[in-house]
């Protein structure tokens, strides 16, 4: 188990990477896809087998799936060319026009910001220090099942705490109003993306019933 | 009643008004015949959630049994403060948002689940409750700023604006992760509680507490627009439509301070007892006094060289953030900073809805205030108008007889008594608001002393407009005359909460359950 932990946590790892260091979109979006699967597998040697199968579904499944849709509905051949922005109207916007210069060619993978990547590298270090100093209790399985953290009541023993009946047991006995007002978040969310795509058809189809009355 | 569930009516009635406006607008035929219903039914949806926060004036703070949320004074007077600035948008766009070309319906329905999103983020008790209400008002008011489709500017806004909330969301959610990994608890009365004996016994671990609320500050500084988080700010403000421009700037303001200070009183308390940055959290009050000046300095600095009024009171948003966040800064080491800054609030959602609202009223046909000139001579064409927009202009700048003074001069002597550091912020303060001043009067200079043109005025024969307008300037002067009430209100509520967050109740340990068996 603990070879198929760490080899899951390694594939994650590198796909992580993978998907920020590309420049072509596609390919980022497939190494993301990777670490996806990865990150599913570490949850899966966790004993969270049901969090493990919701990510492949709905992560690798599902919102994977709609950006590649949305990168294949935007022209992705654009990006490699767009360009610095630039200043107009005291806006930055990017530069629609901006062509790579004849010859040069455009590198495969983008590297950060030094500056960034070394805040980054800063931070993970301090978190890395600070989860080695963490007490002993969430270093190890075991004191979760007595009564710490999470399963503090004592009811979801480690071997059922990632499968559905102890997610379940969470969401509708700790945290129920959680979980309706993730139902209104949704409502807002789908109802906010109808209106802002309503009004374009509403504008491209209005004239249409009047050209109807006139045949009939 | 109701089982003790009637904590949540005040929520209930803005979403069972947001309910009742879709379906109207959904079965009725001639959109033009229901726009008062529609109307009527949001307005009556909020005044019923303003009236049902009756039982938490001058009472206990009241918890359901799953801890989530937290229902007292304190969230009380935000509440209120939220519910009148949504009012006063709906009232000033009764007929601005159909001449821009958006439904009534949907802008009501999107400003209602915006402001179910705002009270819940004011109960906020939990990490969970915190982020989810944070993530319904963000949402919601994406869509606002993008609701006018006629404009490519209101596009670019909202685009801009959900791109870098995206961004703050990511720096919540990753901080929250570190709280909850150190504390091993979501509830944030018993974050308090493991971090103060954390504090107290440092092992090493506590580097991640300080990132993970390094990183929730930072997240509240873009949603609260504070230099250097700003940069969405102009441009979302400038591209959404004038009433929602008013409602981001007050209501958003309102709930993420709410939820600033009941993190800093109840989740961070360290370990001396006194609830605020400062002992253990010295650097996060370092942090903020940053945010604080470079608001105060840059928001203002900026502020005076815009001719476009909405982009100008954007900037000067930003410079309130900063008085604000002054006031978050220094209440480690005073008494009363928190009730300043809730007084604070009230009187900025008086007055900021209220010039906003002017805005909407001085426009003309179809097209939104632009420059400054656009309002040159109004106080010749509506004597009363213009005494109202120097009525505003005058409180934002902090003159005496209004909220906006009292309201600065609550937060300054509390900064000044705290002391050392916070003193010399107070000192800042008071120099940025008085250059501030000038780019509020140049506004009172146009409005009086250049020659009115002839375009036609949007709000002559507007009911909704001049309401909510009478009602932002009688409270704008009300609050500049007679502060006592409010002040003491929110000192109350405040007293409240700090109660609340030092008697330490240990929960009943549930029975468990027959379902899972023990190993």
């Amino acid at each position: 188990m603990e070879v198929l932990f760490v080899f899951c946590a390694i594939v994650a790892l590198i796909g992580g990477v993978l998907c920020v260091v590309q420049r072509n979109a596609i390919y980022s979006l497939l190494s993301l896809l990777v670490s996806f699967a990865g990150t599913a597998g570490v949850f899966f040697c966790l004993d969270a087998s049901f969090v493990a199968v919701s990510q492949i579904l709905i992560y690798a499944g599902a919102i994977a799936v709609l950006f590649l849709f949305v990168l294949m509905f935007t022209d992705t051949r654009t990006v490699l060319g767009m360009g610095t922005p630039r200043v107009v109207d005291s806006r930055a916007v990017f530069n629609p026009d901006a062509k790579p210069e004849a010859g040069t060619r455009v590198k495969r993978f983008v590297l950060p910001n030094p500056l960034a990547a070394l805040i980054s590298l800063g931070v993970l270090a301090a978190m890395l220090f600070a989860i080695f100093k963490l007490p002993e209790r969430f270093g190890k399985f075991g004191p979760l099942v007595e009564g710490e953290g999470l399963a503090r009541d004592g009811i979801v023993p480690m071997v059922q705490f990632g499968s559905a009946s102890g997610i379940t047991l969470v969401t509708f006995q700790d945290f129920p109003l959680a979980f309706e007002v993730v139902s209104i978040l949704i409502f807002a969310a789908v109802l906010g993306a109808v209106l802002l795509a309503k009004r374009h058809t509403a504008q491209a189809t209005e004239p249409e019933p009047a050209v109807a009355t006139e045949d009939e | 009643m109701f089982w003790g569930y009637d904590i949540f009516l005040p929520v209930v009635w803005l979403l069972l008004a947001a309910g009742i406006i879709l379906l109207i607008d959904l079965f009725s035929d001639e959109p033009d015949k229901v726009q008062m219903p529609l109307f009527f039914t949001a307005i009556g949806g909020a005044l019923l959630s303003f009236v049902s926060l009756n039982p938490y004036w001058n009472a206990p703070p009241v918890q359901p049994h799953f801890n989530a949320v937290q229902v007292d004074q304190f969230s009380a007077y935000l509440m209120a403060a939220i519910l009148v600035g949504t009012a006063i948008s709906m009232f000033a766009s009764l007929s601005y948002v159909r001449r821009i070309g958006v439904s009534l319906a949907d802008f009501l329905i999107t400003l209602l689940l915006a402001a179910s999103g705002m009270l819940l983020l004011t109960v906020s008790n939990d990490l969970i409750m915190l982020f989810l209400s944070i993530e319904l008002l963000s949402f919601s008011v994406y869509v606002l700023t993008g609701l006018n489709s006629r404009s490519s500017r209101s596009a670019e806004g909202a685009m801009k604006y959900f791109i870098m909330g995206g961004l703050a969301t990511g720096f919540m959610v990753m901080g929250m992760g570190a709280i909850y990994a150190v504390t091993g608890e979501v509830g944030l009365r018993e974050i308090g509680r493991r971090l103060f004996a954390l504090f107290a016994q440092p092992d090493g671990s506590e580097i991640m507490a300080v990132l993970g609320m390094g990183a929730v500050l930072i997240s509240f500084a873009f949603k609260v627009g504070a230099v250097p988080f700003h940069s969405w700010v102009p441009d979302a403000y400038e591209g959404a439509p004038t009433t929602v421009t008013g409602f981001m700037a007050v209501a958003v303001k309102a709930a993420a301070f709410g939820a600033l200070i009941r993190l800093a009183i109840v989740a961070f308390p360290d370990n001396a007892g006194v609830q605020g940055f400062t002992g253990d959290f010295g650097w996060a009050s370092w942090a903020l006094w940053a945010l604080s000046a470079m608001s105060m300095v840059l928001g203002n600095w900026f502020a005076i060289s815009q001719r476009n009024v909405k982009r100008m009171l954007a900037y000067s948003s930003i410079a309130h953030s900063g008085y604000l966040l002054m006031g978050i800064a220094s209440a480690g080491a005073s008494t009363e900073a928190y009730a300043a800054i809730l007084f604070y609030l009230l009187a900025y959602t008086l007055m900021t809805s209220g010039a906003f609202a002017m805005l909407v009223y001085a426009s003309s046909g179809g097209k939104d205030i632009e420059s400054v000139d656009d309002l040159r001579g109004l106080a010749w064409k509506k004597p009363a108008v213009g005494i109202g927009m120097a009525i505003f202009m005058f409180s934002l700048a902090g003159i005496p007889l209004t909220g906006g003074f009292m309201g600065k001069y609550f937060l300054f002597s509390q900064a000044i008594d705290a002391g050392g550091r916070f003193m010399w912020l107070a000192i800042l303060g008071i120099c940025t608001s008085i250059v501030g001043s000038f780019y509020y009067l140049r506004v009172v200079a146009v409005t009086y002393f250049r020659e009115p043109d002839d375009r036609p005025i949007h709000g002559r024969d507007d009911w909704g407009i001049k309401f909510a307008l009478s009602l932002t300037v009688l409270g704008t002067v009300y609050l500049g005359i007679s502060p006592t009430w409010a002040y003491n209100a929110a000192r109350e509520g405040v007293a409240q909460l700090q109660q609340s967050a030092v008697v330490v109740v240990e929960a009943p340990r549930k029975a468990p359950p027959a379902l899972v068996e023990k190993p």
